[in-house]
């Protein structure tokens, strides 16, 4: 655990967040271990989205977003002046909560990100990436027969898979994910579950989700947010077997939500 | 029971209004059916109008329908970067701040503007010296003046008139893309630029044409323009034979007609004689922009169907 500390992938220090007046996220301080799943609970409308939005700047969309504090990412903080923020989010990667694959092919969904980011890149270098990258999202065997249907054609939990591949394809290192079966039905959800323990064997994962069930089983760290604070944040067996505080309990227990 | 019966007076006055819609449009064009159909032929198509007080012997309508389809051409041709661009910045890039409602009220006015002010304003424009490249110098006057009226000066005015209509339904098929593609492409670490381009556009681009086509209607249907920029020629004015390519640029920059502007130089009610032919021409530019109207319907419906 110490030696994971040392070395932890994003460094969020004393972040505070505004919409407008607003204040969605108060002083939060959070360390993010690579190659391990990080996930994010709390009731509706605590922060844990804004929170994981702050992670890539996808924030700075949003009008009246305001922020203080640091979110470092490999002893960089993102959100210095200087920042490529177009940069930021090719290395940190999100996937929605509603699966938005673009109007295009299933090949070119994956595809697109490459071929933006590399412009010379080769047909069959091309090719390779979006299989190993569907291959990655364990989407391929459904449709690599159907590479030129729309992606709009596919069914919710094989598109949203297409999203992941989608982001795999750009090589990130972070991976945050906004609660990513909450449209899905169980059998999909299991299926994007069983993903995210293969993908944090190579990447960092951050995951945001509405389900306990969920959080319990695929999480290695565990974060509870509430009001806009991270009311406790330790492992997922910590927090889930022996929380600190009460709220935290309350949450796990059911009693609000 | 009162209710029912307001609900009556409700529906009989949509439904009246509706009618009443629908057979002002129909007449017209079954009007314009019985006065023109019976001079419509091969002949009346593809021979040129000739000056003469004799219906018989003023020819036929071919040099206004290419004046049209010329004019038109270079109109979309002007107004469509113009349009899209403006369109891109004020559902993109502008927000909401001063600068951009005083641009958005601009453009609302620009839409009540009545076309032979723009008229007015083109010619007014264009008849300076520096800008003669547009059209020819008139010769032979004390102070230098260029002539002001060719179809490069109507085509430019045009696309000032449709400026307004086109933006708009563009800008509206832009904002009609969802949010979620453009965050999806920011997530993978494409640049806003790049998004608009290989993202947002693609996907409205339905909409995209129908403003085009909006502004296609309206610029084949204006009269006022044609009159002011682009003269009372039945012919093309620039050297002859005018369709050779050597002659192209300096056909833009000399003054022919259009169907409109045939309409009202042929008949009894403008300057000619030739009622009948008027008529046909009139009932030809209807049938262009009935076809024209019909493709917006298509591919709005075609789109419909593609995301159902």
């Amino acid at each position: 655990m110490q030696a994971a500390k040392n070395s932890c992938k994003i460094k969020v220090d004393n972040l505070s967040a505004w919409y407008g007046s607003y204040h969605v996220l108060e002083d939060v301080y959070m360390e993010i271990y690579p190659r391990s799943i990080t996930g994010l609970i709390g009731p509706s409308g605590c922060g844990k989205s804004t929170f994981l939005r702050c992670l890539n700047r996808l924030n700075d969309l949003i009008k009246s977003f305001r922020s203080e504090g640091a979110v470092d990412f490999e002893g960089e903080n993102i959100y210095e002046r200087d920042v490529d923020v177009v940069l930021v989010r090719r290395k940190i990667g999100m996937v929605f909560q509603q699966p938005n694959p673009f109007p295009m092919s299933v090949y070119d969904n994956v595809a697109f990100g490459v071929r933006e980011h590399n412009r010379q890149v080769k047909k069959i270098d091309l090719d390779e990436i979006v299989k190993q990258s569907l291959e990655r999202a364990n989407l391929w065997d459904e449709v690599k027969d159907k590479l030129n249907h729309s992606g709009l054609s596919l069914s919710g939990g094989q598109q949203q898979r297409l999203c992941i591949a989608r982001v795999l394809a750009v090589m990130p290192e972070v991976i945050l994910l906004d609660e990513p079966c909450s449209s899905l039905d169980p059998v999909s959800t299991a299926k994007i579950e069983e993903l995210l323990l293969q993908l944090k064997n190579s990447y960092t994962v951050v995951v945001v989700t509405h389900n306990l069930g969920q959080a319990r089983r695929v999480s290695d760290y565990l974060g509870f947010f509430l009001n806009g604070k991270l009311v406790e944040y330790d492992t997922a067996f910590g927090v889930i077997n022996n929380p600190r505080e009460k709220s935290t309990g309350d949450y796990l227990a059911g009693n609000f939500g | 029971m009162a209710n029912i019966n307001r609900n009556l007076t409700g529906h009989a006055a949509c439904w009246f209004s509706g009618v009443l819609t629908l057979t002002i449009c129909l007449s017209i064009i079954v009007f314009l059916i019985i006065k023109g159909a019976n001079v419509i032929s091969w002949q009346f198509l593809t021979e040129n109008p000739q000056p003469s007080l004799q219906e018989a012997l003023s020819g036929g309508i071919l040099i206004p329908i290419i004046g049209t389809i010329l004019l038109v051409g270079l109109g979309t041709l002007f107004a469509f970067p113009w349009a899209l661009a403006t369109a891109i910045y004020l559902s993109e890039y502008g927000g909401d701040n001063q600068w951009v409602n005083s641009l958005r009220a601009g453009i609302d006015v620009l839409a009540g503007v009545p076309t032979i002010v723009f008229a007015i304003f083109g010619l007014a424009i264009f008849t300076h010296p520096g800008l003669s490249y547009f059209s020819t110098m008139v010769e032979g006057v004390a102070n230098a003046k260029a002539f002001g009226r060719s179809f490069l000066v109507s085509a430019f005015t045009m696309a000032m008139m449709v400026l307004p209509f086109v933006t708009k339904s563009m800008e509206e098929a832009i904002r009609a893309v969802p949010q979620t593609y453009k965050e999806a492409a920011y997530a993978i670490g494409i640049s806003k630029w790049r998004t608009i381009y290989k993202v947002v556009l693609p996907a409205a681009t339905t909409g995209i044409i129908t403003g085009i086509i909006l502004g296609v209607g309206r610029i084949a249907g204006d009269t006022a323009i044609v009159w002011l920029c682009l003269g009372g020629s039945m012919s093309m004015t620039g050297p002859q034979p005018w369709w050779i390519p050597q002659n192209w640029l300096d056909t833009m920059q000399n003054t022919g007609s259009t169907l409109t502007s045939y309409v009202y130089y042929s008949s009894p009610a403008g300057e000619g004689n030739s009622p009948n032919k008027a008529f046909g021409a009139g009932l030809v530019l209807i049938i262009i922009i009935l076809a024209l109207n019909s493709l917006v319907d298509y591919l709005g419906k075609f789109t419909r169907v593609k995301e159902g």
